[in-house]
């Protein structure tokens, strides 16, 4: 694996410091990775993660924060070790197929979905004749377990997904969507207020906060799911989500005031945007969010003006 | 209450851009809490704006179990929270505890007229422990206690509604205790078990161990518990004759009922003193020796005082596997595990008392879930302990307070229109709140275990 990067010297002086240390502590000589071959693999990692800017202590922790054991057996199983493989297989298969029904909720489709994996990562396809493994682009930031199952996860939503979009991308082919020159946006100024004010909350919120609102809400996934996403204990999400509840109702309201909204009107704003919006929210709602993969925000911007109208009337 | 303004969702949703997705090594890093903060606030900013990415997360998330244990691990191991202060924690708990049943005690002899003032006027400082912990288990239980084999139903679901209603009023010292390791949803039960174990290392782990899974303490709760186990064995190990006595009794002489065994004799005969000594513990001791007389119970103390030290281990190792785990099947069928997730067997809310083998109703299953007979098909559980709620297809929700051994099916209902579609989630965030969620785009709530429901 060639880095595109230059390889800054904190990492080459870094990773020289601990490559031996670390390679004999990933057992990579039995699956036939070398010190020198191990070196040059985690140089790809440090580069590939860190900026370059940064010091050789960061490096060094860095380096040494990866699970070396694991990356030496993703490696050796990438370059058709046959140890390697027996190892993985045993360690990994039961598992990656429960992973996949977990997953796919159907046994023939986690089979198909499990399978589709192995392929991947055995190497059945090639390039210029040489075998690809995806279990070269494993880096051991992560267990290779739960590396396992968020590529099967990413596969499951892209197929999952793709057939969505197909459909929701017809549709909208259909009524015109697509081709349709942009609108105007709705010229009601308390719209648009309500909007930069709501956007003002939104981003003095934390990611945190962000993320756990769109798991909620958007998603609807249950306090206990976001919060072992978040690997926090489910009464902490409990709190935050009440607590951003209030919270954000009041800020924007506020952030209106400023602007010279009197709190009756503002809070009215607040109120009629609910009932405009019930339709189309919950449209979007049920599409993923188009704006993530396939189109691009002003495309996402233009449906939703689309929808707008048509709800109205 | 808990609803956002639309608007905000709307905002939230439309602040997605193109941009590229972690790959599959930050993800995993992320879940798996290896990020580094300004990496991890990265990812967050994505996934707050990605749909998808989110979705890839909460799939690739591993079983319940692991992470839960993983989260109550991290927990109890440094700070606060290590074992060191949890084993004094008890250590003082244990001896409010032992205070307060003098208390108890003290209050009982008032009216029949035995003890002088010097007493209660030592006593006074626990009476604030006193009025935190209230009434315990009934002798039945005790009874339970000792005989673990026989491993009463019906007294077990009284402990449990015990415990629950213990839970209600227990302390703030004891539920922080508590706190610390407390699994996702598990409090009331949790506190019961803890405040069990710290009222003697007989009472918790014997108590749990004769109710085993039925008082609800968790697996997670293990790892405290287990710690529980060996202070309180320290504790009485080193404890002298007297204090063990008293470790022993609050379970003993707080019984109202039972026979009038000389074997109960044996227990005041090792520690007791013939005279009234000064201190409070003695005089504690000697009310209690008193009582006992009035109030005896078959516990043979002297003998289980060695058992239960040998046991604990035993006891700990068996709640671990005691607490049932649930889970949904690929068809759809609720499971059950008693052994950690190693076995799993169908569990039928449908057919009352049912323990029907699992092929049969795998085979069903298959039939209803091709031929979509009325046999349902379950799609969430929510369990705490021995709560459980389960919700399948054509609105089918079940509720069981004995880990599954009996079925309630509850029909949501807000004045007349009930509640429709399959059910898709349920969550419980404590015993009393609940929320519901169907095919049909409904959200049911209820905030008082199951018997009303709103609609949101």
């Amino acid at each position: 694996m060639s880095a595109t990067k230059t390889i800054s010297a904190a990492v080459q002086s870094a990773v020289a410091e601990l490559a031996g240390e670390l390679h004999a502590k990933s057992g990579g000589e039995k699956f036939g990775i070398s010190c020198e071959g191990f070196a040059a693999i985690l140089c790809d990692v440090a580069v590939k993660y860190l900026p370059e800017t940064g010091s050789e202590s960061e490096v060094r922790v860095f380096l040494q924060s990866l699970r070396v054991e694991e990356l030496a057996l993703a490696r050796g199983c990438a370059n058709g070790d046959n140890s390697a493989w027996e190892i993985f297989l045993t360690r990994y298969r039961e598992k990656l197929y429960l992973a996949a029904l977990r997953i796919a909720r159907e046994d023939s489709a986690a089979r198909e979905l499990a399978d589709g994996l192995y392929a991947e990562l055995y190497g059945v396809s090639t390039r210029e004749g040489v075998r690809v493994s995806k279990l070269a682009s494993f880096t051991g930031r992560g267990s290779l377990e739960g590396w396992l199952r968020t590529v099967l996860a990413q596969e499951f939503v892209n197929r999952y997904r793709r057939t969505k979009r197909l459909v929701s991308l017809d549709e909208e082919i259909e009524e015109g969507a697509q081709f349709a020159a942009r609108e105007p946006e709705p010229s009601s100024s308390e719209n648009t207020r309500l909007e930069s004010c709501t956007d003002e909350a939104l981003a003095a919120l934390s990611s945190e906060d962000r993320l756990v609102l769109a798991a909620y809400y958007l998603d609807g996934r249950t306090l206990a799911e976001v919060a072992r996403m978040l690997g926090v204990h489910e009464s902490t999400i409990s709190r935050k989500v009440d607590k951003l509840a209030k919270s954000l109702r009041k800020k924007i309201v506020a952030g209106m005031m400023r602007q010279g909204v009197d709190r009756r009107a503002a809070e009215e704003a607040l109120e009629v945007d609910v009932r405009d919006l019930q339709v189309n929210i919950r449209r979007s709602l049920g599409q993923e969010s188009p704006g993530a993969t396939f189109l691009e925000k002003k495309d996402a911007l233009r449906l939703e003006q689309k929808i707008a109208p048509r709800a109205k009337s | 209450m808990r609803d956002v303004p639309k608007i905000v969702l709307k905002r939230l949703q439309e602040t997605a851009g193109e941009e590229a997705h972690p790959d599959a090594d930050l993800l995993t890093a992320f879940a798996e809490q290896s990020l580094g903060e300004s990496e991890r606030t990265r990812v967050m900013d994505h996934l707050a704006r990605c749909g998808d990415c989110r979705e890839v997360v909460a799939l690739a998330l591993p079983a319940n179990e692991a992470v839960a244990e993983a989260a109550s691990s991290r927990a109890s191991r440094g700070g606060w929270f290590g074992w060191p202060v949890l084993r004094w924690g008890v250590a003082i708990a244990g001896i409010i505890a032992i205070a307060s049943f003098g208390i108890v005690q003290y209050r009982q002899r008032q009216k029949s007229e035995f003890l002088s003032s010097n007493v209660s006027a030592r006593n006074e400082p626990a009476a604030n422990a006193v009025q935190a912990l209230p009434a315990s288990p009934a002798p039945s239980d005790t009874l339970d206690i000792i005989l673990p084999a026989e491993n009463k139903k019906q007294p077990e679901k009284k402990q449990q509604a015990e415990l629950k209603g213990e839970f209600h009023s227990s302390s703030s010292a004891n539920f922080s205790m508590v706190q610390p390791a407390r699994p996702l949803k598990r409090a009331a039960p949790a506190a019961g078990a803890a405040r069990g174990a710290a009222k003697g290392g007989i009472a918790g782990g014997n108590f749990a161990m004769g109710s085993g899974f039925r008082a609800g303490v968790a697996a997670k709760a293990a790892p405290p518990s287990a710690s529980n186990a060996p202070a309180t064995q320290g504790e009485l190990k080193n404890a002298t004759p007297e204090e063990t006595a008293k470790l022993v009794e609050p379970s003993l002489a707080r019984g109202q009922a039972g026979g009038v065994p000389s074997s109960a004799q044996t227990v005041e005969v090792a520690p007791q003193t013939a005279g009234v000594p000064a201190t409070t513990e003695s005089q504690v001791a000697d009310q209690v020796i008193e009582s006992q007389k009035e109030q005896p119970s078959q516990y043979q103390s002297s003998a289980t005082l060695g058992v239960v030290e040998a046991k604990d281990a035993a006891t700990m190792s068996k709640l671990e596997l005691a607490t049932p785990r649930w889970s949904i099947s690929a068809e759809g069928g609720l499971q059950r595990s008693f052994d950690r997730g190693k076995t799993w067997v169908e569990v039928n809310p449908g057919e009352v008392g049912s323990k029907a083998g699992s092929s049969h109703t795998f085979a069903m299953r298959k039939k209803a879930a091709v031929q979509g007979s009325p046999h349902t098909v379950f799609r969430a559980v929510s369990a705490a302990g021995a709560e459980v709620w389960a919700g399948g297809s054509a609105a089918m929700l079940y509720h069981s307070t004995d880990s599954g051994l009996h079925w309630a099916r509850i029909v949501p209902v807000e004045s007349g229109t009930v509640l429709t579609g399959d059910i898709t989630s349920v969550e419980f965030s404590d015993p009393q709140h609940g929320r519901i969620a169907t095919s049909a785009g409904e959200v049911w709530i209820t905030a008082d275990d199951g018997k009303t429901w709103r609609r949101q």
